[in-house]
């Protein structure tokens, strides 16, 4: 199991989860955080499997 | 007597904002003192010089925000910013003592906060503003986090080229000079304004300037000399904390941690965001240390750091409002 991918999602959700509560001048910034991370823990849970192997 | 009692106050906001450099601003040398490029002595005179030279880049934004943006400013007066100053400075020397990296901001945020509901109940705060800095406590060690986080990955693919490590880590070491001093910018831009902001905030609630004005420069410069003359004395307690206890760091991961929280500050302090420069660097270093695996990181460190984010804007304010009463009934 990757641990890092998880804390990763985790992350994004929490960005995810602040996108309302937030001025809509800068609403943009949880909704790229929230996509940086989602990407970050594919990457991440890829490295995983491939030094798994 | 409303003349003394404002100098009296002033001369508080710049004790904070000594206090916030003694306790806060040495977070800008963790990573030079951990990694071994700069002695403790050097690396806090590098910090300071950086810290007073920032009002020559940053606008005053953050001082805008704190003047005007956390609490209705019909509600600002002596009393009230002497309460919030008193809480913030007592919640800053008790996780001092217990050395812990909370926030000075926060906890100036979380002061006033407390004093103006302690005077006029809930409805003097500005939730608009609350909201944005709340939401920037969780954010902005994100943002460091995933850039320090990036940065690395894309150091250590460019360093995979050299076959020399000594050689490669020396130019690591001379550049993070470069990151200390670009992250130490970012938090002088962004914690002296804080105490800018409350200067403001007392000269418009004792009609001394129109509440349109922007901060006057005498308050600018006043500010910068009080957090670099804090951060020249003080801080080696939370230095450790973060430096060497979070995980174990490099040089490379120095540089990168300190840019992405560097680049993180520009970034909230152009929007006029008050952020905690403790938040951001410890997010970043914990990026850092999680390049190889999470258990690279201290998470119980990490935990207690968490803990004195939760506990700073509550424990601040219930000291402030505390304050407060006191003052009225004596």
């Amino acid at each position: 199991m990757d641990r890092r991918a998880i804390f990763f999602l985790g992350a994004a959700a929490v960005s995810a989860l602040l996108i309302p509560a937030i001025d809509a001048e800068l609403r943009w910034v949880p909704t790229w955080l929230a996509v940086v991370y989602v990407v970050l823990a594919a990457a991440s849970y890829l490295d995983w499997r491939s030094n798994n192997r | 007597m409303t003349d003394l009692a404002l100098i009296a106050v002033i001369a508080i906001a710049l004790a904070f904002d000594f206090t916030n450099g003694f306790h806060d601003a040495a977070n800008s040398i963790a990573t030079v003192v951990a990694t071994r490029v700069l002695t403790p002595r050097l690396a806090v005179v590098w910090a300071a010089v950086f810290n007073f030279i920032a009002f020559l880049i940053f606008k005053t934004a953050v001082a805008s925000t704190i003047a005007k943006g956390v609490v209705d400013q019909d509600v600002l007066s002596i009393g009230v910013v002497f309460a919030g100053l008193i809480g913030a400075i007592t919640w800053n020397l008790v996780t001092y003592y217990l050395g812990l990296p909370s926030s000075s901001s926060h906890a100036l945020v979380g002061g006033i906060v407390g004093a103006a509901v302690a005077k006029s109940g809930f409805s003097a705060v500005v939730s608009d503003g609350l909201s944005k800095i709340a939401v920037f406590i969780v954010l902005a060690p994100l943002i460091g986090l995933a850039m320090a986080f990036i940065v690395m990955v894309i150091v250590l693919q460019g360093s995979a080229r050299f076959h020399n490590v000594d050689q490669l880590n020396r130019g690591f070491r001379k550049l993070q000079l470069v990151s200390a001093g670009a992250y130490s910018l970012g938090h002088g831009g962004n914690d002296a304004q804080k105490t800018m902001g409350v200067i403001l905030a007392l000269l418009i609630a004792t009609h001394k300037v129109a509440p349109t004005a922007d901060v006057p420069l005498w308050v600018v410069l006043s500010a910068h000399t009080a957090i670099a003359l804090g951060t020249l004395t003080g801080g080696w307690r939370v230095t450790r904390t973060l430096g060497s206890r979070i995980t174990k760091l490099q040089p490379a991961g120095g540089v990168a941690a300190e840019s992405a929280a560097a680049a993180t500050l520009f970034f909230v302090s152009a929007h006029g965001i008050p952020v905690s420069t403790t938040h951001t660097i410890t997010g970043s270093i914990v990026g850092i240390g999680s390049i190889q695996r999470l258990s690279a990181v201290r998470w119980g460190v990490a935990g207690r750091v968490v803990w004195a984010w939760i506990l700073t804007i509550p424990g601040a304010a219930i000291v402030a409002a505390a304050v407060f009463r006191l003052v009225h009934l004596l």
